[in-house]
């Protein structure tokens, strides 16, 4: 069993099995080897860990994605097109915690549910105006009118397809 | 806005989803990103890279320039002239996109320029796809070939150029030799990264194009082009035999050469013994003359892996034999791998093979002689030739082909056939398989005509066996072979409604002989009137894989499936070992197929053929063949 402790100081303790799904901690255990210590996750706090870990529970055994991950980039977005049904129900979650989700996947090398994360958030861009995107994320246009106006004039060849 | 979203990296990942390249909704996701780009700054960038990155028009990058409307000129834009300055910020608006862009497909008869506006690129010595990597461009005019350089970077790997009928005939320049040579130099010179080169011209002989300047003083692309393509008329063979053969780096080699009525095919004269040292892979598209004369340029000794030859048409033996000896003279004994031979009949051929009379089909009666030479090439792994017409060999051919060629994986000998001839029968028997399963121990996947319709032919086998058993200690066996997973039968002969005494008799042999047969396959070719039926074959295979089932269970490796398992457990309970009436009840040509589970034989024949196809596809697959 692997002992985590999350940035508000809780204490988790999981399967070795299942916490491997984790680069980094697979990592970790493999340079420290067998140990009792805790590992620290300063960067994850405990709702967001929780749910980490029932995505890995869930996806324990499956085959990781190999470590050349550049190459197979393209081989694995073509694969994960869809997002399964359980990782559909799992990630719907409010913004915020999609985002940490995200952010937790990313800094413990999950890319598995990185992708789902990052999936989940382009099928909500997608479709949408960039007034609506903004809107959605609560992101401030800090472009000029000028700029603004160039931006569009210069990519309205994609609009005319 | 959420953190997260200020991470370059992680919006770029969200970005990848949002654009979608590869999917079927390429057109909705280069909306989507290019509304994503106008959200805000931090947006911006990222979205712009996706969005400038593939382009299959240059339409949008030309809007990118200011224009200055000249009345003088009948209101023609021109290109604005602070681009002649090489700071002016309007040269660098275009740059902070245009450098974006890493493949474009620029195609001039689609998406014809004005050619004032050419002249103001080439003026103000613009480049317009600074840092692109791929270029696909289809030229048409003589303003098009002077607009080329302005494509050209050093960051260019991979460029593909096709010049038009339109230049050739209606837009012909009086330079234009000179114009087209210069193109290619300016490639070679100004793209040192280059890798992937490929030509399309159809319509006139290529220029020579020397690429060494001084001894030891070569063209920047020498360093790496290592793929090379050229569909040419075969008036260019020599320039293109040149041209190549001063690429030190080149690994791959496709030629497709098209002959045009009444032009002479010219003899490329002999490479020098340094020239090709680094190719491995070749493809020669073209009548077996063309392919000949390419190889005949070739020196000696190669160390090519492998020759992928295409053909169009009806040929004989010699033909055959002719395109051979040309890898033989080329190729070395040793590195050669895999030799892989079409010709496809054309509706011309096949109407003349049905239609005149005159015609003597005997004369395409393919045989050994035909691919003879190729026995040279003792480490061949892969060895195809499906010629349209089936290789008629004999038991003896098959051994002495099995006996020279022991690393096989993957054997066809014209499995796929369009025509056979209809009076002659093919000289080989069943007892060929004795001498693949025996002699090729690394066989996966073996296609071969034979001639399996009588009684004789499965005593050949049973009695090559009986032979090989005698001769064999018990101790040290090759067979059953474990190596064969699929047979392709293609259009050996068989008859419909095959006795089931012959059938068990076959099935029987097959257990003998493979342990691991995943499936067996022939092609329908009981329109042109031979006896066989694709579906015996399953028949027989069905009853091979019930023996072993009873025999060991599912300790083989045959692929499983819950109907099979059903089938069978049914088969076990009202048959046992009577083979016999599991033969006369194996769904195949007999419409009276004893299974209940709602399926009738037809649809069970679907999933054996399926079953096949899918196997061979796998096979196939895992060793580049299809």
């Amino acid at each position: 069993m692997v002992h985590l402790v999350t940035s508000d100081n809780v204490e988790f303790v999981v399967e070795k099995e299942v916490v491997e799904r984790s680069v980094l901690i697979k990592n970790m255990l493999e340079d420290v080897g067998e140990s009792d210590q805790s590992i620290p996750l300063a960067n994850v706090s405990s709702a967001v860990l929780r749910k980490v870990i029932e995505y890995c529970e869930h996806h324990r055994g499956e085959p990781l994605p190999s470590g050349d991950a550049d190459q197979n980039q393209d081989e694995t977005r073509k694969r994960t097109t869809d997002i399964s049904e359980w990782d559909q129900k799992f990630i719907t979650v409010d913004q915020e915690m999609l985002f940490e989700i995200i952010l937790a996947a990313n800094y413990l090398d999950i890319k598995s549910l990185l992708d789902v994360g990052c999936k989940t958030v382009a099928n909500m861009i997608k479709g949408k105006t960039p007034d609506e995107i903004r809107r959605l994320f609560n992101i401030v246009n800090d472009f000029t009118p000028e700029e603004e106006a160039q931006i569009k004039k210069e990519n309205e060849w994609a609009e005319d397809r | 806005m959420h953190r997260a979203l200020a991470i370059t990296e992680l919006l770029t990942h969200i970005l990848r989803e949002v654009y979608n390249d590869e999917g079927l909704n390429l057109r909705q996701g280069i909306k989507d990103i290019a509304r994503v780009s106008q959200v805000c700054k931090t947006f911006r960038d990222p979205a712009l890279d996706f969005l400038w990155r593939n382009i299959d028009s240059l339409l949008p990058l030309l809007r990118l320039l200011p224009l200055e409307i000249h009345e003088e000129h009948g209101d023609r834009a021109r290109l604005s002239k602070v681009l002649g300055d090489l700071k002016s910020s309007e040269r660098e608006r275009y740059f902070s996109i245009s450098s974006r862009v890493r493949t474009l497909s620029f195609s001039e008869p689609r998406e014809p320029i004005p050619r004032n506006l050419i002249d103001d690129i080439v003026e103000y010595n613009l480049v317009l796809t600074p840092r692109v990597d791929v270029l696909r461009l289809r030229i048409s005019s003589e303003a098009g070939l002077r607009l080329l350089p302005a494509f050209i970077t050093p960051e260019l790997t991979d460029i593909s150029l096709s010049f038009d009928e339109n230049l050739y005939v209606f837009d012909r320049p009086l330079n234009l030799d000179d114009l087209i040579k210069s193109v290619y130099m300016t490639i070679f010179r100004c793209a040192p990264k280059l890798v992937h080169f490929s030509v399309v011209d159809l319509h006139e002989a290529m220029p020579l194009l020397s690429l060494t300047k001084a001894p030891g003083q070569d063209i920047a692309c020498f360093r790496n082009l290592t793929h090379a393509t050229f569909y040419i008329t075969a008036a260019s063979l020599p320039q293109v035999l040149d041209l190549t053969s001063q690429l030190c780096k080149l690994e791959d080699l496709t030629i497709q050469a098209y002959e045009k009525p009444f032009e002479e095919i010219p003899r490329p004269s002999s490479c020098a013994p340094e020239t090709f040292s680094s190719l491995k892979n070749v493809t020669f598209d073209g009548s077996p003359d063309i392919i000949s004369r390419i190889f005949s340029a070739f020196p000696a000794n190669r160390t090519l892996q492998s020759a992928i030859l295409r053909m169009h048409g009806l040929y004989t033996n010699a033909d055959i034999a002719l395109v051979l000896l040309g890898v033989v003279a080329a190729a070395s004994k040793e590195s050669l791998q895999k030799i892989i031979m079409t010709s496809v009949l054309s509706h011309n051929d096949l109407a003349h093979w049905d239609v005149d009379s005159r015609i003597d089909t005997r004369q395409f009666i393919l045989d050994i002689n035909a691919i003879e030479p190729a026995l040279q090439f003792q480490n061949l792994e892969i060895f195809s030739a499906c010629l349209g017409v089936p290789l008629y060999l004999t038991d003896e051919d098959h051994l002495r082909i099995a006996q020279t060629w022991r690393s096989v994986r993957l054997l066809y000998l014209s499995s796929i056939v369009q025509r056979v001839v209809w009076a002659h029968r093919p000289p080989a028997s069943i007892a060929s398989l004795v001498h693949y399963a025996r002699y090729c121990r690394s066989l996966k996947a073996l296609g071969l005509c034979l001639d399996a319709s009588t009684q004789a032919s499965v005593d050949t086998c049973v009695q090559a066996i009986a032979a090989y058993k005698e001769t064999t200690p018990e101790s040290n066996p090759s067979l059953p072979s474990p190596s064969i997973q699929m047979i392709e039968f293609g259009p050996s002969w068989l008859e419909c409604n095959f006795d089931p005494v012959q059938i068990h008799a076959l099935a029987k042999a097959f257990t003998t002989l493979f342990s691991n047969l995943a499936a067996c396959r022939a092609c329908r070719t009981e329109e042109l009137g031979v006896p066989q039926a694709a579906w015996t074959w399953m028949k027989v295979h069905t009853l091979y894989e019930y023996i072993l089932f009873t025999d060991r269970g599912w300790s083989v490796n045959t692929p499983r499936s819950a109907w099979k398992s059903g089938l069978f457990s049914k088969w076990t309970e009202d048959y046992g070992e009577d083979y016999e009436k599991v033969a006369l009840v194996a769904p195949g040509s007999s419409v009276e197929a004893d299974f209940d589970d709602d399926q009738n034989a037809e649809a069970f024949n679907q999933i054996m053929y399926k079953t096949a196809r899918e196997e061979l596809a796998k096979i196939s697959k895992e060793h580049e063949v299809m």
